[in-house]
């Protein structure tokens, strides 16, 4: 291998007006199919309809944002290299983690009987629902979110603001290593309480929607969506960089890698649906198998309305990821990859839409201006939040210990 | 015509193999096989080797296992005698055929690929296993050069000592050897 020292200059995203212009026009059409929404939707499902919209978009982009602080930590953790060259983005994801947080503790606090059932006061005739109250209750509820988002953005500033001192270290100390340790330290005790911590948020935030039901594997379920969806944005926002001209030490071999993740998160985000699903069939305990009735099994003849997404969910989720990127030549060509992102990221919006809706509108549902409005506006903050504080500093980690085993990170001979 | 005369050099370091490739690659000296103790990297791209079309023939094992299995339990519990288990619909039974589906690709797919991965590289009964040195499965690393098709066997030679091998050997070999595909 040849040993030369690339060339490394300080390089800014500069976050141009027009592509500000483009966000603020989604944000914009974000709240104008919200407001058609609100003219167009009937009286009665009205209210339920837009805040289980707003608790998806909001969810949905909560779990990516997180995504992005999971990665940094888990890399310190796994003692990686690899993906040092384009550290800056998944860092950048996990700023919008606070607002993503404080949206969602809003959401619960207006619309809480809206989308959560057991808020209701029917739910304290329900010995089920009473028997659960000591978790699901609206003070434990705030108190712990409130806590966990506090938590997760705390150690993901605290990861940036480390790592953006390590940038400024001049002379002697700049390639010891010291503030790299405490950032492995830091990510030790964050990927411990993200472990502990995100099977709650899992429980509470989208388990209790169906307050009746539980699967005991359904947190490891939003883990895999967390992870899927994160890795994939990930991908699609480092393809847009490269795009515009940035990020050139990122090489195929780094969009490689990701793609590797991409396809290796999918069918385990499949392998864990499937586990869930045929345990709850085989058991064929009424209590748990309405969860699937409710979703697209429909009665044991007819089909309801949501069979043709039960199966959009593993065809987008599953099949397309497998027939697409096997082959090691399709994760090494950008188009396909971006193509692929947009498809998990599309599959997954179905996915959440799959766990929300059913158990709540149920037979009203359908897909309609508050959806994707809700979904345009909470994607739209969510890109100006993480594109402005990539521009806020130098878009490569230049005191990170590994970023010359990054710039030369190859996966094929 | 395959090639059956050979001018094989020996080198004893996988770091001068790689250099000596890339020089043939330079002087356009055409390399038949390098035939090393373990994976070098880079030596694939020097020789101008081909990536394998092994696993497209592994995707097709594949699907011919998971359709075989699929077809089999579909016959089974749907065609022959429709399993009724508490009254739960049969077409969401699908997703319950999915285990057997599985085993039965990475079945096919491990068992038909190692098959095919023998055939191919004449690893089956009848072939005479001869080697250019016997050490080179443990810490030989030789360079095979076809005799016939590179016509100036004294620049071979030379850039061969030049590059630092150990020893220069010619060898013919018969026309049912291991060697020859």
């Amino acid at each position: 291998m040849e040993n030369h020292q690339i060339e490394l200059t300080q390089e800014r995203f500069d976050f141009t007006s027009k592509m500000k212009n483009v966000i603020f026009m989604a944000i914009a059409a974000g709240i104008l199919f919200t407001v058609l929404g609100f003219v167009t939707e009937s009286a009665e499902f009205k209210m339920k309809h837009f805040w289980l919209s707003m608790l998806m978009g909001a969810y949905y982009t909560f779990l990516i944002s997180l995504a992005g602080s999971v990665f940094v930590g888990i890399n310190y953790l796994a003692n990686a290299g690899w993906s040092v060259a384009f550290k800056r983005v998944p860092e950048a994801m996990g700023q919008y983690v606070i607002i993503g947080g404080a949206a969602l503790i809003a959401i619960f606090l207006l619309g809480n009987h809206d989308i959560y059932h057991w808020m209701g006061e029917e739910a304290k005739n329900d010995p089920v629902l009473v028997g659960k109250s000591s978790f699901l209750n609206m003070g434990f509820f705030v108190a712990s979110s409130a806590i966990f988002f506090g938590l997760y953005f705390f150690f993901t500033r605290k990861l940036r603001a480390l790592s953006l001192k390590e940038d400024s270290i001049e002379g002697q100390d700049k390639f010891g290593g010291k503030i790299f340790h405490t950032c492995r330290r830091y990510s030790n005790v964050f990927i411990a309480i993200f472990g502990f911590t995100f099977p709650v948020v899992a429980w509470e935030w989208m388990m209790s929607i169906d307050p009746h039901w539980y699967s005991t594997i359904y947190s490891v379920y939003n883990f895999a969506i967390l992870w899927v969806c994160g890795i994939s944005t990930m991908a699609l926002i480092v393809l847009f960089l490269k795009r515009h001209g940035y990020l050139s030490i990122v090489s195929k071999e780094h969009m490689h890698d990701l793609g590797k993740m991409m396809f290796a998160f999918s069918i385990f985000w499949t392998y864990i649906w499937l586990s869930q699903y045929l345990l709850i069939w085989y058991a064929n305990i009424p209590e748990e198998s309405i969860y699937f009735t409710q979703r697209g099994v429909g009665t044991a003849t007819e089909p309801n309305n949501f069979t043709l997404q039960f199966w959009l969910n593993l065809g987008l989720n599953f099949l397309c990821p497998l027939l697409i990127f096997m082959s090691s030549t399709a994760k090494r060509k950008p188009n396909v990859m971006a193509t692929l992102g947009a498809i998990i990221l599309i599959g997954h919006w179905n996915d959440l839409y799959l766990m929300v809706m059913p158990g709540t509108l149920g037979e009203n549902a359908h897909i309609g201006f508050f959806e994707i409005g809700a979904t345009l506006l909470f994607f739209g903050i969510f890109i100006y939040v993480t594109l402005a504080s990539l521009a806020k500093q130098n878009l490569i980690t230049m005191g990170h210990p590994y970023l010359e085993e990054s710039i030369h990170h190859e996966v094929t001979p | 015509m395959k090639p059956t005369k050979f001018i094989a050099g020996v080198f004893d370091d996988p770091v001068l193999l790689l250099r000596a490739a890339k020089k043939a690659k330079e002087t356009g000296i055409k390399v038949y096989d390098c035939y090393t103790p373990f994976a070098v990297h880079g030596l694939d791209k020097h020789l101008g080797i081909k990536r394998t079309r092994l696993s497209i023939a592994a995707f097709l094992y594949g699907c011919t296992g998971f359709v075989l299995s699929f077809i089999l339990q579909n016959y089974i519990s749907w065609v022959d005698w429709p399993i009724n288990i508490g009254g739960k619909p049969n077409t969401f039974a699908l997703v319950t055929f999915v285990p057997v589906c599985f085993e039965s690709t990475v079945l096919c797919t491990a068992l038909l690929t190692i098959f095919t991965f023998w055939a191919k590289s004449r690893m089956f009964h009848g072939v005479i296993p001869d080697l250019f040195d016997n050490r080179q499965t443990s810490d030989l690393f030789i360079m095979a050069i076809d005799a016939d098709s590179n016509k100036n066997h004294d620049a071979i030679e030379s850039m061969l000592k030049q590059e630092g091998a150990i020893d220069i050997r010619k060898k013919e070999f018969a026309s049912n050897h291991s060697l020859i595909q």
